[in-house]
């Protein structure tokens, strides 16, 4: 008898892990022209998307960072209307070509009229989100965009619209679509190993209403920090250094839906995956102290919970104790829940039939810019692409103002208007403050 | 505010959707004016918009008026709009209240205005939709001087009547070049609203029109889609002209349209043009054709399989992947032929990730119909990654097959597909194995279905070892029960290791080495030191090398215990083979006895490279130990004898590192996280800096500390700082402490940073507050928030002193002397933010005293 030597053998926990096909095979295979890459890895100039960034702080500059490795993408050129900022993005882009080529701008505008980009990142704060992809769209440019992709319901469809409109490839940074564990999740639910659905769960934050302005301080210099462009199509108010810092959050003339899609768009867009309802959205949306209740047509029921922090523990309503932006989808015959810590926790009955190790990749938005990016050269739709954005939105939308007028609404997901609630309809819209306007 | 009563109120024209769904806005709008607001809340906003009340008070009232307000407030809002703070909070009432006296009154403002502002009210008469507001358009758009000509043409497709649309018409063909371009972004949202309405013929030949004027780029891509979309009979042959445009923007953009109307007309005209297409149009096409996801489409993408080119081949096969079970039986097909192994992967992949039971049976039905060995073996391998359980009887069958190479495929799928139930038959085939290969894929199937399954499944195994006479059979199942690590097993393996049948004890002590964790070790080991022959002797000794090489794959013990199995190993060893291994291992145990095992063998020219290789290993993480003088000597000597250049360089780069005088050293060796401890999905290495924390969200503090302890000390590094939300600070921990609950937390002295306390010493989990402050002034004059910043921090006795970027910052000295000044560095990213810190140059200058 021959015998097999431990040493032999690769390290033990590779032999009792594989019992199911791997993580690979979940989500659509994932198609890139071959001739994107070299035969030695590299790619022609010709061939590179020529990329461009708009607005990019802190954010931005990490959506950057994992975007700059990718080598059919050369990034020429920044635009941020505060110069710190442009200057602190010139110098990573300067630092990863080891050239000094990244052009900058102030005004956005003059990028924008570059025929040689083709594709854009969009970073700005949220009220700059909707009105930039649209007139980067205009002047033919494809657009990633950071979330929450508009300020108000009318925002997002004029977005929408106008890039079908001009035939762009878009992606909102809902990025959560392209990691491990959330896509995970949501295979359990689509594969029927949950049985039917009847509750999904989208943390949020406790929602927040602020009119206030802050004190006034002295304009700086235009070149430092250009404050009417800065302001765009939101309304006048007085400059204050606190604003341009990233202080703009939580203010409504600055902010999306008093906060509520800055988890929302990630987690409800999750939700409306699982349910398969990318084509639709919510019918009823209610508040209670602790949640807005939406419900599908179909009965399947959404509950945003509120948490106090994204961060810390979440129990009862969420068993992942660490990892922010938790969802949890329950049906008839189990359920599941992840979080940001990669962590995949099932229902007795199902982590005793699945059986199986799930090991999460991180939460690192490179899979999601590298989707883009294969669809600026296939034209084909990214996995969060401008209809899967405009639905998930207007359900983060609905939920808040049911929440902010404090009654029940009923949305009709067509004409993605209320039903019988004139003062919701008309709060679904907002001016742009003169002279930018959305009807592009 | 007051509920408003429900108003069956069309959406208002300021989207694609429901404005174009608002022919009959008009008519609701009277019903909606009377029904809006009936408490009078519009009378105490409009008086706030009269009153001298503050610029905030007032845009809110305007903002206020646009929800709830009724018509009465028009003219209020409309004396505002000159203002140029609340230029635009005045329209966004004005555009919200549904009553045709709000266009009237953007009319007339117009009248008065220029520049920016009366571009704000042409973009609100757009919004609006102002069928009234045409005339006045047109001469604003015509007039270069107005300075809001392109606001004019683009309210004017907004508004798109007849009249509109044939004065854009106009301006797109005869009027002047300067505003083309905005004729067409106007004639553009023009056609689309006629699409919407279903006038495709007008539709199709405004987008025409626009499609060969002489505009932007941008403008002609947009009219070719709107073009596609808007033909009906003609629009494959249309579609497929724009594919083969010499303009690539043009083909793009019938790319991209094609994923909007992917119907079967087009799915076959593109079948058609696929054939004939440029090569490098062909791989987007079959992208395309996946989209389509039409069955028709398999022949003409199975002919591309053919292609002469390796990446549309690639491309093709990919795409059948995703085209139903059509394309999954042509794939099925191409298995039979001889595929190149890359192309046979790609086809391997696709059949393996398609969803559908059907294709399971497609891959059975195939499996019971193929002849061929080859054919069987893939088919096999496909039913087993599917995990596809109807597949198990067959496969079962073919475990017993003539070939040996499909019985080995098939009891490899068993791994996967078999249960219990297949357990007695899988038992036989062990027991009967022809050869040795199969005897092992059986083995390796019974161990897979027992860890699965439960005792009662590894009982049967263990039965059969008792009942089993003949040592090669008693031997095929210690081999089992051992890989199992079937715990009730274990006293009759460790008995049948000193078994008189010297096969047996060889075999036991073989395989007990494949035991899940050290529990035989002690077997092992006496085995090892007294065992009856010197055959036996060397088996355990392999053995407790091999299983000391899982304990320490799994981390299951602790290094110093390994330390000592390899020490009595290391005396049993006589092989030089042997003692290769040993070294190996301790190469990757972080302790002085391993360190001084490994220095022993430096002399010795057979050892030697496995000796340094495991020394330099270790090195950097004894380097500020107790023994680092030591350590150094033991460098700088294998760097004299050694003959690997790489082992040399990295010997002498971390016997650098070792201070022999006092002098500062790095705390950070550029590339790895060596002589720190953490969690290492918040700490990682990147671009030769220490980074933790996630912009993603930081759920809870967590530290970085170092190995060791310092007392006294001169520490000087750099940091940055950013992040998004939340409490975005960090700090660097000195003579501080792990605590044990909970885990992720230190405590003691912190320089502090970020948050508006860089520059600050604070006492972190322990007195926590600040025990000494910097004032917010020298904070915001030092620090360079989001970029690089030096810290120095220097510890003499009580007396603490904190330098930011060159200044001092903190002069302390602690009074308590219970507080203990001697402890780890640490460096923090704090909880509840989206953060993250950077640190680089990390130079300690430690007392050794």
């Amino acid at each position: 008898m021959k015998t097999i030597r431990r040493s032999q053998l690769g390290p033990r926990r590779d032999f009792l892990k594989n019992t199911f096909l791997g993580v690979a095979g979940l989500a659509v295979p994932m198609i890139v022209p071959a001739r994107v890459l070299g035969r030695d890895g590299g790619v022609a100039p010709s061939e590179r998307i020529v990329f461009a960034g708009i607005g990019l702080g802190p954010r931005g500059q990490y959506d950057l960072s994992v975007m700059l490795p990718e080598k059919d993408v050369q990034f020429v050129a920044i635009c941020d209307v505060q110069r710190s900022r442009r200057e602190q993005v010139k110098r990573m882009a300067d630092e990863h070509y080891g050239n000094k080529d990244c052009a900058f701008y102030r005004d956005f505008r003059e990028l924008l009229g570059n025929p040689e980009i083709d594709a854009v990142l969009i970073a700005t704060g949220d009220h700059w989100h909707a009105l930039g992809s649209l007139l980067a769209a205009k002047a033919g440019k494809d657009v990633y965009s950071e979330k929450p992709c508009g300020l108000t319901i009318a925002e997002i469809q004029a977005l929408a619209d106008g890039i079908h409109r001009y035939a762009r490839v878009y992606q909102a940074g809902t990025q959560r679509r392209s990691v491990s564990n959330f896509q995970y999740a949501v295979h359990l639910a689509h594969s029927g190993k949950l049985g039917r659905l009847h509750t999904l769960h989208a943390s949020v934050y406790v929602p927040t209403k602020n009119y206030s302005w802050l004190p006034a301080e002295p304009e700086p210099a235009r070149d430092e920090c250009d404050w009417d462009l800065w302001l765009g199509p939101a309304p006048w108010r007085p400059f204050n250094s606190r604003y341009v810092a990233g202080g703009w959050r939580g203010h409504h003339d600055f902010e999306a839906a008093g906060n509520f899609p800055d988890w929302g768009a990630h987690t409800v867009d999750l939700c409306q995956w699982a349910n398969q309802a990318d084509h639709t959205m919510p019918t009823d949306y209610e508040a209670t102290p602790t949640s807005i209740v939406a419900r599908y047509a179909n009965g399947v029921k959404l509950i945003c919970d509120f948490l106090p922090t994204p961060f810390g523990d979440r129990s009862p309503q969420y068993k992942t104790s660490t990892g922010t932006c938790p969802v949890r989808f329950e049906g008839d015959e189990g359920w599941v829940e992840t979080g940001d810590n990669s962590e995949v926790v099932l229902s007795p009955n199902l982590a005793r039939t699945l059986r199986r190790e799930f090991a999460g990749t991180g939460l690192s938005s490179a899979g999601h810019g590298r989707n883009f990016f294969d669809c600026v050269k296939s034209r084909a739709r990214p996995v969060c692409n401008q209809d899967i954005m405009r639905r998930s939105h207007i359900a983060c939308f609905a939920a808040q103002l049911s929440w902010q007028l404090g009654r029940p609404l009923r949305l009709d997901p067509t004409k993605e208007e209320f039903v019988g609630d004139e003062e919701a309809n008309r709060m679904r819209h907002r001016a742009a403050r003169e002279p930018w306007g959305f009807v592009v | 505010m007051s509920a408003v009563q429900p108003v069956n109120l069309a959406a208002s024209g300021w989207h694609d959707r429901g404005a174009f769904a608002a022919a009959a806005l008009t008519i609701l709008l009277l019903s909606a004016a009377q029904a809006a607001d009936p408490t009078g809340e519009t009378q105490k906003l409009i008086s706030v918009l009269q009153s001298d009340a503050a610029l905030f008070d007032k845009a809110r009232a305007c903002q206020q008026l646009g929800e709830i307000g009724s018509a009465e407030a028009v003219p209020s809002l409309a004396a505002l709009i000159p203002d140029l703070h609340l230029s635009a909070y005045a329209r966004s009432g004005l555009e919200g209240i549904p009553d045709p006296r709000a266009a009237a009154a953007l009319r007339d403002v117009a009248q008065t205005l220029k520049g920016p502002l009366l571009a704000g009210v042409v973009n609100s008469l757009g919004v609006l939709r102002d069928r009234q507001a045409v005339q006045l358009l047109t001469k604003l758009a015509v007039d270069a001087a107005s300075g809001c000509s392109d606001e004019a043409f683009l309210a004017l497709g907004n508004i798109s009547t007849t009249e509109a649309i044939l004065f854009l018409r106009q301006a797109l063909t005869n009027g002047p070049a300067g505003s083309r371009a905005a004729a067409a972004a106007a004639c553009l949202l023009a056609a689309d609203a006629q699409r919407f309405h279903g006038e495709m013929n007008q539709a199709a030949s405004l987008y025409d029109l626009i499609r060969n004027a002489e505009v932007p780029m941008s403008c002609r891509v947009a009219a070719t889609r709107g073009a596609i979309l808007s033909r009906n009979a003609d629009r494959a042959p249309f579609l497929v002209e724009q594919l083969r445009s010499d303009k690539i923007a043009i083909r793009n953009a019938a790319l991209l349209t094609i994923r909007e109307i992917p119907d079967d007309r087009l799915a076959t005209a593109l079948n058609w043009e696929l054939s004939r297409a440029a090569p490098e149009m062909r791989e987007v096409l079959l992208l395309a054709l996946a989209d389509c996801h039409n069955a028709q489409s398999t022949p003409a993408v199975l002919a591309q399989v053919d292609s002469n080119r390796p990446e549309v081949r690639k491309t093709a096969l990919t795409v059948l992947g995703r085209l139903g079970p059509d394309a999954a039986a042509a794939l099925i097909d191409l298995l039979q032929k001889n595929l190149p192994a890359e192309e046979k992967s790609v086809v391997m992949n696709a059949l393996a990730a398609q969803e559908g039971p059907v294709i399971g049976d497609l891959l059975l039905q195939a499996l019971i119909s193929t002849p061929v060995a080859e054919v069987r073996i893939d088919l096999i391998r496909l039913l087993g990654r599917r995990g596809a359980a109807k597949a198990t009887p067959e496969i079962l069958k073919l475990a017993g097959a003539p070939d040996k190479d499909v019985r080995v495929a098939a009891l490899s799928a068993l791994k996967f597909l078999a249960s219990p139930h297949e357990l007695p038959a899988l038992v036989d085939l062990a027991r009967s194995c022809p050869d040795e290969d199969t005897r092992s894929a059986a083995e390796n199937a019974l161990v897979s279905v027992c860890s699965r399954s439960g005792e009662a499944a590894s009982e049967i195994v263990l039965a059969e070892y008792k009942r089993a006479t003949k040592s090669s059979e008693r031997n095929l199942w210690i081999s089992v029960l051992a890989r199992i690590g079937f715990p009730k097993a274990l006293p009759a393996l460790e008995t049948a290791a000193s078994d008189p049948d010297p096969a047996v004890a060889d075999n036991a002590l073989v395989q007990l080495a494949h035991w899940p964790d050290p529990a035989p070790m002690d077997t092992l080991l006496k085995a090892m030191e007294t065992g009856n022959t010197a055959a036996l002797r060397n088996d355990a000794l392999v053995s407790v090398i091999d299983l000391a090489t899982t304990v320490v794959e799994e981390d299951q013990r602790p290094e110093a215990t390994v330390v000592l199995w390899l020490r009595r190993a290391d005396v049993a060893a006589q092989s030089i083979s042997e003692k290769r291994r040993i070294l190996g291992i301790l190469g990757q145990l972080k302790t002085t006895e391993s360190f001084q095992l490994l220095a022993s063998y430096i002399d010795n020219p057979d050892l030697r490279n496995e000796a340094a290789s495991g020394l330099v290993q270790i090195a950097p993480i004894l380097a500020n130990g107790p023994e680092a003088s030591e350590l150094k000597a033991a460098l700088e000597k294998l760097a004299g004898t050694v003959g690997n250049a790489d082992l040399r360089d990295r010997a002498l780069q971390v016997a650098k590192t070792i201070s022999a005088e006092g002098a500062p050293v790095s705390l950070f060796d550029g590339r790895s996280l060596a002589g720190w401890e953490g969690n290492t999905n918040v700490w990682r290495v990147r671009d030769r800096v220490i980074v933790g924390g996630s912009m993603e969200g930081n759920p809870q503090n967590e530290f970085l500390a170092t190995l060791r302890n310092y007392t006294n000390f001169v520490l000087s590094l750099e940091y940055k700082l950013v992040g998004t939300d939340g409490f975005i600070n960090s700090g660097v921990q000195f003579r501080s402490q792990r605590v044990s609950d909970p885990p992720n937390e230190m405590n003691g002295y912190q320089a502090d940073l970020g948050a508006g306390h860089s520059g600050c010493l604070y006492d972190e989990s322990r007195r926590n507050k600040f025990l000494a402050r910097c004032s917010d002034e020298t904070i915001h004059r030092l620090e360079k928030p989001g970029d690089w910043n030096r810290y120095e921090l220097r510890c003499e006795g009580t007396h603490v002193q904190i330098w930011l970027n060159g200044e001092k910052t903190v002069d302390y000295a602690e009074l308590d002397a219970a507080i203990p000044q001697n402890g780890l560095i640490g460096l923090q990213i704090h909880g509840g933010s989206k953060a993250e810190v950077s640190f680089r140059n990390l130079m300690i200058q430690a007392d050794q005293k």
